[in-house]
C-alpha cells in the first residue's frame, strides 16, 4: 500500500538518531554509514524533487507559492509508489491524507534549545528566540538561495501541539529521554506503528550499530553531510544538561513561551 | 510588437521582452509569435502535470496564479495572459524559464539545465542541481572575460549528419544579492527577477555575450558539498553521465510531453561527442578563483 510514514520531530530531538537506527534495523541491524544517502534518495524539502514535479523551478517561486505547490510534490511521489515511503520531517503536522502513521520526537525544550545553539551556531538566546517564533519559517531564501527548500517549522509549541492534535492516523510520541535511556525498549515500542514487525535480535543490533559514541566517531572521522555550522552534529545526547548550561533566566523565558505544552509532556515539575 | 533574437528564432512578441537582442537576421516570418490574450481554460477532463502545468491535446498551459498563465503551441506560439501589469518583471520569468524550455521541446531543440561558456570557439556547459552555483560560476567566467551564451537555460541542437550545436539565449545573468556582492557585480537599479525575490537580472555587456552558435566542449556538473570532499573531481562513465536526465531543462516534463526519444538520441549523442565531468564545491565563496581555474583548466583539456 503506498503512502507515508512520518518520521517527525522539532529538530535536535533525536530524528536522525531514529532514522539511523530504522535503517540498520530494516537490514538486521548492520552496521551503518552516517552519509549514504537514504536509501530511496527522496527528501521532502529537496529542490530537485519540487521542480522536477512542479516543472518550475523554485528558485524562481515565492514562499507562499512554493508553500502551496508543495503538497502536491508529495501527493505526487506517493502516488508513483506501490509501496509505503518513510520520509523524516521537522515540519509541522500536514493534514495529507494519504498518511499512514507518524512517531514524533520530543524533548525537553531546554535541551533542544543548546542543542540548536551548537548545530545552527548560534547563540543560546537566538536559538531559545527562534524556537518562541510563532509561524517560524526555516531556510528561507534571503540574499541567498538556500539549498534546502523553506520549512514550516513553526515555534517549539506549535510544532508539538500540530502533533499531539487528534489524527486520522496514529501517532506514536517517544520522548528523547525515554529514547535515550532504553533505546531498544523505545525502537520495539514504535516498530509496529511504522508496519514493521518486532525482530528483538535485530532491534538488540540496531541499538548498537547505532550508538552515540560511534555516530560521533563517524562524523569525526568523515563529517557529516546533515551538519551545517562549524559544531559537531551528534552532541553528547546529555538529558537534562540544561540544567547547567542554561542561565536561569533562559531557563524561564523557555518555561513561560513554552510551559502549557512542557507541562503536557511532563516536562514541568507539578509545582512550576 | 517587437521582434527579438532568441536561439537563433525571431521572435515577433506583444510582451516587451527587454532580456532579449532585438532581431538583426533577414526578412524571414516570425519563428515564434507572443501574443496578448485569453488562454485556454483548464480542461477538466484531463490530468495535470502539476497544479502549474497542463498538458492538453493542442498545446501546454503553464498558470502561475497572482502572475499570468501562458499558452504554449506547436513550437510557434505563445499566448500570454498577464494579471500583473504587462511590463512586470515576474511574467517574464517563466516565459524565459518553463516556457522557453516547452518551446525548445516542441521545436525538436534539446533544453538544457545549463550556463553556456565561451571557452575557445567551444562551449563549457556548466550543470548542477538548482543551488549548485550555475549561475554564480558563469558569472564568474564573465568577469574574467569570458562570453556566455547563456544563464541557467541553453538549447542543443542535433540534427542528422550535422555537429552538435549550442545555440546562444539572451545577454543576462540571474545572480542572487549575495553571489553578486561577492563578485563585485554592482546592482543597485537592477530589476529583480521577481519582485518578491532578491535575485537581479545582471545584464551582460556586448562583448561578454557570444551571439553564435558554438559546438560543446564539456558538461561539468557542479555538486555542493560540505568539505572534506571525497572526490573533488571526478569523470563520468558513459552509461552515468547517460543517466544524468537532470542535464535536460524540466526533464520530467519533457518526458511526459512524449519527448522520450528525442531526449534519449540528444542525450546518447552528447555525451558520445564530450566528456563529462562532476566537480564538487564547497559554499565558500573564497574558493570561487580557485573553482573558475580549476574548471577552466577542464575547458581547456584536449578534446577527448
Amino acid at each position: 500500500m503506498s503512502g507515508v510514514y512520518w518520521l517527525a520531530s522539532y529538530p535536535k530531538s533525536g530524528n536522525t538518531w531514529l532514522r539511523l537506527l530504522l535503517r540498520s534495523y530494516v537490514t538486521g541491524g548492520a552496521a551503518i554509514d552516517i552519509n549514504a544517502t537514504a536509501p530511496d534518495g527522496w527528501s521532502i524539502n529537496g529542490r530537485k524533487e519540487f521542480d522536477e514535479s512542479i516543472g518550475l523551478t523554485a528558485s524562481d517561486l515565492t514562499d507562499a507559492e512554493i508553500q502551496a505547490w508543495w503538497p502536491a510534490v508529495l501527493q505526487k511521489w506517493v502516488q508513483g509508489r506501490s509501496d509505503p515511503g518513510y520520509l523524516k520531517t521537522h515540519n509541522m503536522r500536514g493534514a495529507f491524507d494519504f498518511t499512514l502513521g507518524a512517531v514524533y520526537l520530543v524533548r525537553d525544550p531546554r535541551d533542544v534549545a543548546l542543542s540548536l545553539a551548537r548545530q545552527s551556531d548560534r547563540s543560546i538566546d537566538a536559538a531559545i528566540a527562534m524556537m518562541g517564533t510563532q509561524d517560524n519559517l526555516m531556510d528561507r531564501s534571503h540574499n541567498r538561495l538556500q539549498p534546502r527548500l523553506l520549512q514550516s517549522w513553526g515555534s517549539w509549541s506549535q510544532n508539538v501541539e500540530s502533533w499531539l492534535a487528534p489524527a486520522p492516523f496514529p501517532v506514536h510520541i517517544l520522548p528523547y529521554e525515554a529514547m535515550r535511556a532504553d533505546p531498544a525498549a523505545a525502537l520495539s515500542g514504535l516498530l509496529p506503528v511504522l508496519g514493521f514487525p518486532v525482530d528483538d535480535a535485530a532491534v538488540k543490533a540496531a541499538v548498537a550499530a547505532t550508538a552515540l559514541e560511534t555516530l560521533r566517531a563517524q562524523e569525526a572521522a568523515n563529517g557529516f553531510i546533515e551538519a551545517e555550522g562549524p559544531h559537531r552534529f551528534f552532541g553528547d545526547g546529555c538529558v537534562a544538561g540544561w540544567r547547567h548550561l542554561l542561565t536561569p533566566a533562559q531557563s524561564s523565558r523557555i518555561e513561560e513561551e513554552h510551559g502549557r505544552v512542557m507541562a503536557r509532556l511532563g516536562y514541568l515539575d507539578a509545582d512550576h | 510588437m517587437s521582434d527579438y533574437h532568441l536561439f537563433g528564432w525571431r521572435v515577433q512578441s506583444a510582451l516587451p521582452l527587454s532580456e532579449l537582442l532585438p532581431w538583426r537576421g533577414d526578412a524571414r516570418a516570425p519563428d515564434i509569435i507572443i501574443e496578448i490574450g485569453a488562454v485556454p481554460p483548464v480542461d477538466p477532463e484531463l490530468p495535470s502535470f502539476s497544479p502549474a502545468v497542463q498538458i492538453c491535446p493542442t498545446g501546454v498551459r503553464v498558470a502561475i496564479p497572482a502572475v499570468a498563465s501562458y499558452w504554449v503551441e506547436a513550437g510557434q506560439r505563445v499566448i500570454v495572459q498577464p494579471i500583473l501589469p504587462e511590463d512586470a518583471v515576474d511574467i517574464r520569468v517563466f516565459l524565459l524559464g518553463t516556457v522557453l524550455a516547452v518551446l525548445c521541446f516542441q521545436r525538436g531543440l534539446l533544453p538544457m539545465h545549463a550556463s553556456a561558456v565561451d571557452t575557445g570557439g567551444r562551449v563549457l556547459l556548466l550543470s548542477g542541481e538548482s543551488g549548485a552555483g550555475k549561475s554564480t560560476l558563469a558569472a564568474a567566467f564573465s568577469a574574467r572575460g569570458y562570453r556566455l551564451l547563456s544563464d541557467d537555460l541553453c538549447a542543443l541542437e542535433v540534427r542528422e549528419g550535422q555537429p552538435l550545436m549550442v545555440l546562444p539565449a539572451f545577454p543576462r545573468v540571474k545572480l542572487w544579492r549575495d553571489s553578486a556582492r561577492r563578485l563585485q557585480v554592482p546592482i543597485d537599479g537592477l530589476e529583480r527577477s521577481r519582485e518578491e525575490l532578491d535575485k537581479f537580472n545582471v545584464p551582460l555587456l556586448e562583448a561578454r555575450f557570444q551571439p553564435n552558435a558554438l559546438p560543446p566542449a564539456k558538461i561539468v556538473f557542479l555538486r555542493r558539498e560540505r568539505p572534506p570532499e571525497k572526490q573533488p573531481l571526478r569523470r563520468l562513465s558513459g552509461v552515468e553521465a547517460l543517466r544524468r536526465y537532470d542535464l535536460v531543462h524540466r526533464w520530467r516534463l519533457g518526458l511526459v510531453l512524449g519527448y522520450r526519444a528525442s531526449i534519449f538520441k540528444a542525450m546518447a549523442r552528447l555525451i558520445e561527442a564530450v566528456p563529462v565531468l562532476e566537480v564538487a564545491r564547497s559554499d565558500n565563496f573564497d574558493e570561487l578563483p580557485a573553482l573558475v581555474d580549476k574548471v577552466r583548466a577542464l575547458g581547456e583539456m584536449p578534446h577527448g
